[in-house]
């Protein structure tokens, strides 16, 4: 098992250092490089190479990829193009309210959908399941935004229940002062993940249903309500859990359009901002915040597996 | 029974093709029925509501909304399905080769995919717009080349299990080339699995498309798409003009859903497992 978990370490730190040569090469390979993303089209040569050289990027690439590695460890992401600040301290700023909201949505999205997911299973085929299948159905094939608009026509609109604008505040405690303003934006963030997880629920719950050890929990004659909710539902839910890491990325996907639809000062709203602006070094820090999450989250979910799944550990090193 | 009986056995799935194919008639037919002018800006007859002579209205630059939807639709469902149908393709080849070939190579084309799922799409996708100008073959093979990443681990999983069964090992046995093993047998036997994704593929790239005009990198006017239309209807959301948001909206949500109820269908009938 030690070994099992030393190898997917490896193999996690390999990701995150693909990741940054990707990261590095596509800023590279910017017409003009960085400096006519900073300094515009209208720039001069001479503004380019004096920003260049400044800026270390005439060096030759390896040296520039040697600097930047070293940067990185040391936590220094560099500076904003645009805002006059580290990219280090706007993302310190920004991730913790990015994880309330994502965390509050995708909580709730998971305390729905297994449920649902468990109980489709259970009437597989039957007129309920196939209503709950339309519905996930349509909740997937909602884009976010369209979510939120919708939202905002009825519950901001039509019945002024809740603010269009999401909270703003420089604090989490501020921002959780104004919980009117959080539902909009959490409810809209449920959505995909409200579809993806009782689907994926749905379809673990069927397998396990057609397994062995069902059967024989029948044929010694225990309640089929004892079946589900003790033997089936652990089971199913290891794999839903090895679902969750790879989830990230989605969530992430999901955050950036629902915050800047409600304008939440979160990291979504940052990278948005900074994609328009063509702030490349921080578009480049929340892409390795969110890569780093990736694979920190695959790497727990793998886990996590580990711990609660004996199937898994008798499996040992999964070769 | 046929594989297409057993997909359109199921109702679901026969919505699902029905509503795919009236989209498809709507939005390639339709403009020969209903004729409207989508290339010339007339202000005068900007931001109508519905009614006569504009069933659907009329957006802030006077384009009568539903020939829009006709137009944008087509933009929609051409880069959706040639996306989805690239991302399939490198995403099969890329998983048999890596699951087929095993030691190094799996390792070294599994790790690719590991640091392709944790860099966003859509950062890679703001990336490649700054590089490029979007057109609708520039943005299917961008999308379709930044979404092949689930149809590799489907087939490398296919192929891990498909390597061990007797067949293919006899005909490794009898002196197959490595590539014809996987070309010959592996991608086709594992077809269906592959078939099925590939309209998830579908569903999702029209997802994406609507996500990168939303974020103001689709294609350039007067050319439009759905996530374009509702891009800009946005602004007016607050003036009441739902005319020009829900239209398209509507649409992204009805075609992506038909398209999975398609796929749903398919899965069930190729899999063997729930068929009792």
């Amino acid at each position: 098992m030690t070994r099992y978990l030393l190898k997917r370490l490896v193999l996690a730190v390999v990701v995150v250092l693909l990741v940054t040569v990707v990261t590095f090469v596509l800023l590279h390979l910017l017409p003009g490089g960085p400096a006519r993303g900073v300094l515009g089209v209208q720039a001069t040569q001479e503004q380019i190479d004096a920003f260049n050289k400044a800026q270390g990027f005439d060096q030759p690439l390896p040296v520039q990829f040697w600097d930047y590695l070293v940067r990185l460890l040391h936590g220094d992401l560099g500076d904003s193009y645009t805002q006059n600040s580290p990219v280090s301290t706007l993302l310190t700023e920004r991730v913790p309210k990015t994880l309330l909201l994502t965390a509050i949505s995708t909580l709730l999205a998971i305390v729905v959908a297994l449920p649902v997911g468990v109980w489709q299973a259970v009437r597989r085929g039957k007129a309920a399941d196939h209503v709950a299948t339309g519905v996930t159905f349509l909740l997937y094939a909602t884009p976010v935004f369209f979510l939120s608009l919708v939202l905002i026509i009825v519950f901001a609109q039509v019945l002024p229940w809740f603010p269009a604008q999401a909270a703003q505040g420089d604090t989490i405690g501020e921002l959780l002062s104004q919980p009117g303003s959080l539902v909009l934006p959490v409810v809209a963030g449920m959505g995909a993940a409200l579809a993806a997880f009782s689907r994926y629920m749905r379809a673990s719950t069927l397998d396990n249903l057609a397994e062995d050890y069902v059967r024989t929990a029948r044929a010694k004659g225990t309640p089929e309500r004892t079946i589900i909710w003790r033997h089936v539902w652990p089971n199913s839910l290891t794999s839903v859990v090895s679902m969750l890491g790879y989830y990230v990325p989605v969530v992430f996907s999901g955050s950036l359009v629902v915050e800047s639809m409600f304008n939440y000062p979160g990291v979504g709203l940052l990278f948005w901002t900074a994609a328009r602006n063509a702030d490349f070094p921080v578009l480049l820090g929340v892409v390795l915040v969110i890569a780093v999450a990736t694979v920190i989250g695959s790497l727990l979910a793998d886990v996590v597996q580990l711990v609660i799944d004996p199937r898994v550990r008798v499996k040992g090193a999964r070769s | 029974m046929t594989v297409l009986s057993r997909v359109f056995a199921r109702r679901t799935a026969l919505v699902g093709a029905i509503l795919l194919l009236l989209v498809i008639l709507f939005c390639f037919f339709g403009p020969l029925l209903y004729g409207t002018d989508q290339s010339h800006t007339d202000l005068s007859a900007a931001r109508l509501g519905p009614g006569s002579g504009h069933p659907l209205g009329t957006d802030d630059l006077g384009y009568d909304v539903l020939g829009r939807l006709m137009v944008a639709g087509r933009t929609s469902l051409i880069i959706g399905v040639l996306a989805g149908l690239i991302a399939t393709a490198i995403g099969a080849v890329w998983g048999a080769l890596a699951g087929y070939t095993g030691g190094w190579l799996d390792t070294v084309l599994m790790r690719v995919v590991d640091t392709g799922v944790a860099i966003p799409a859509l950062f890679l996708l703001l990336v490649a717009a700054t590089l490029v100008t979007p057109s609708v073959g520039v943005l299917a093979l961008i999308i379709g080349c930044v979404s092949w990443l689930v149809p590799a681990r489907l087939m490398r999983a296919e192929t891990v299990s498909l390597r061990e069964r007797d067949y293919i090992r006899a005909i490794t046995v009898l002196g197959a080339s490595r590539t014809r093993v996987v070309f010959r047998h592996v991608i086709p036997n594992a077809i269906g699995t592959v078939v099925v994704n590939a309209t998830f593929q579908i569903a999702d790239a029209i997802l994406l498309v609507a996500y990168v005009s939303f974020l103001g990198l689709g294609v350039p006017a007067p050319d439009t798409d759905w996530g374009a239309m509702l891009s800009k209807g946005i602004t007016y959301t607050f003036d009441g003009s739902w005319w020009l948001i829900l239209p398209p909206g509507i649409a992204i949500v009805l075609v992506v859903c038909a398209i999975n109820f398609l796929g749903d269908g398919l899965r069930d009938a190729f899999a063997v497992k729930g068929r009792r």
